[in-house]
């Protein structure tokens, strides 16, 4: 009797750690999928033109300030 | 990851970035084509996410991020770049040099459901592929990002 609820109470604890570690996996995977967008999201700003035209301006009138 | 996997991840990177800037600039007016163009999108994050990766992750996404960081200036001197046109046309480039360039048929199959999307999406744009200057800037302007990661042709 007592080694039957041995091996149940092994067995719950096996499934509670799989559960566990599953979990783990899932929330490592979900910051690595936000970690990538937001690669690709600075790739994006990288090809934003208005980003650009603020760059260029931003760097103009340093230039005539420094004039 | 390998040199190779962070220059490949980088250019998955920047097709989800043209992709993104025509999302965000809402580019198209077709529904169909802001559809597709967003759907697109998320099927780079789940390539780029289904990639093979190894190493330190934290260190891998410095690299990509020094490589946009210093794309960023050059873009920004070259200009030019923000037509729709020119964006499908660094897109498709983009996947037709990782497709010639790789050996593993598991990424060759991964990437190979960004064929149909890409091509409609440029053919949408330029449907009988004679838009030069833009095929022009695009190459210029991966020319550098090449440079950038230190890409190697092999094949």
């Amino acid at each position: 009797m007592e080694n039957r609820v041995n091996t149940v109470e092994r067995k719950v604890q096996d499934q509670a750690d799989q559960i566990l570690a599953n979990a783990s996996h899932i929330v490592h995977l979900q910051a690595y999928v936000q970690d990538l967008e937001k690669v690709v999201k600075r790739m994006a700003k990288g090809l934003d033109d208005h980003a650009a035209e603020l760059a260029i301006l931003t760097r103009r009138s340093t230039n005539e300030l420094s004039d | 990851m390998s040199l190779a996997t962070n220059q490949q991840m980088t250019l998955l990177a920047t097709i989800g970035g043209c992709l993104f800037r025509m999302h965000e600039d809402s580019m198209f007016s077709v529904v169909t084509m802001k559809e597709l163009v967003d759907k697109t999108y998320l099927q780079i994050i789940g390539i780029m996410k289904a990639w093979p990766e190894t190493g330190d992750l934290k260190k891998n996404m410095l690299w990509m991020n020094d490589k946009i960081d210093k794309w960023e200036v050059f873009l920004r001197e070259a200009g030019g770049f923000h037509k729709l046109t020119v964006l499908t046309c660094i897109c498709q480039r983009g996947l037709a040099d990782l497709q010639s360039q790789l050996n593993s048929t598991y990424k060759l199959r991964l990437i190979a459901e960004l064929n149909e999307p890409l091509d409609k999406i440029h053919g949408f744009m330029d449907p009988d592929c004679v838009n030069f200057p833009a095929y022009e800037k695009a190459d210029e302007l991966m020319n550098n990002l090449y440079e950038l990661i230190k890409w190697e042709w092999k094949k």
